[in-house]
């Protein structure tokens, strides 16, 4: 069985599944930029901008920091190795299936 | 295929027929198809293209996961294709198939992570690409 936090993995695919917030996370990926400069990259309203930042953001792959006055949006790295934890999860659980298939016939032999 | 897909292979003492049917016949399926040693599970499906199955596992403390999904594809005794969805996914794909060996059948599983049914192919493409960059911006 997968483990119980793992909902962040619809969270994270959800972000994804929409084009304009993965290139935000393709731009922030280079650089940590404010929601002023993504809205007026994207040619957006702050307001939209916002609401998919925070879509990222829920789903972990974005975090935002306060320099000063001005508040970031910055790629969050280690959410990516998650990720890859949750394919191991899933490897694991298949690899038990099969495990325990394979002791079915040997049984049945 | 893409970096979201979990591929698993064995080799089974067995006919690809007795192993097809082992993945799709749910009196055989409850006798494996559970994740730890204290658990169980109830199958039922309707088994054609189009047709649902449902996989309620019970954990000892009470517990229940429940499994639902999907027949997309069945070719007898080569190939299945059904649909995964769980607490913790929705519109997964497993795809499993299986190969004649001297020695028994090769069992194939590959997993999809990636939630098909919300996206278009583009969208597919475009998303595994993204990860895919990520991962080279990470390793770099």
């Amino acid at each position: 069985m997968v483990d119980e936090n793992s909902g962040f993995i619809d969270r994270v695919f959800y972000a994804l599944s929409n084009t304009t917030r993965r290139n935000i996370v393709l731009e922030l990926t280079k650089k940590d930029l404010t929601v002023n400069e993504l809205a007026k990259k994207y040619d957006m309203t702050l307001q939209g901008v916002s609401k998919h930042i925070h879509v990222l953001v829920r789903s972990g792959l974005v975090v935002q920091t306060k320099q000063g006055r001005t508040k970031y949006c910055k790629f969050n790295y280690q959410h990516l190795s998650k990720i890859s934890e949750l394919l191991e999860q899933y490897r694991a659980f298949w690899e038990r299936r099969l495990d325990a298939l394979d002791e079915y016939f040997e049984k049945k032999k | 295929m893409s970096d979201n897909t979990v591929v698993v292979k064995k080799l089974i003492n067995a006919s690809r027929e007795e192993l097809f049917e082992a993945f799709t016949n749910p009196e055989i399926m409850s006798k494996w198809f559970y994740p730890e040693d204290d658990m169980s599970v109830d199958v039922a499906n309707e088994f054609h293209v189009g047709g649902t199955y449902t996989l309620k596992m019970y954990a000892s403390n009470g517990d229940i996961y429940t499994h639902v999904g999907e027949y997309k594809e069945i070719i007898p005794p080569e190939k299945l294709v059904f649909t995964w969805n769980s607490d913790f996914v929705q519109n997964t794909v497993v795809t499993v198939t299986f190969s004649e060996m001297e020695s028994g059948t090769e069992v194939t599983i590959s997993h999809d992570l990636l939630p098909a049914g919300e996206m278009t192919e583009n969208h597919r493409k475009g998303w595994g690409g993204c990860l895919s960059r990520l991962g080279t911006v990470v390793a770099s």
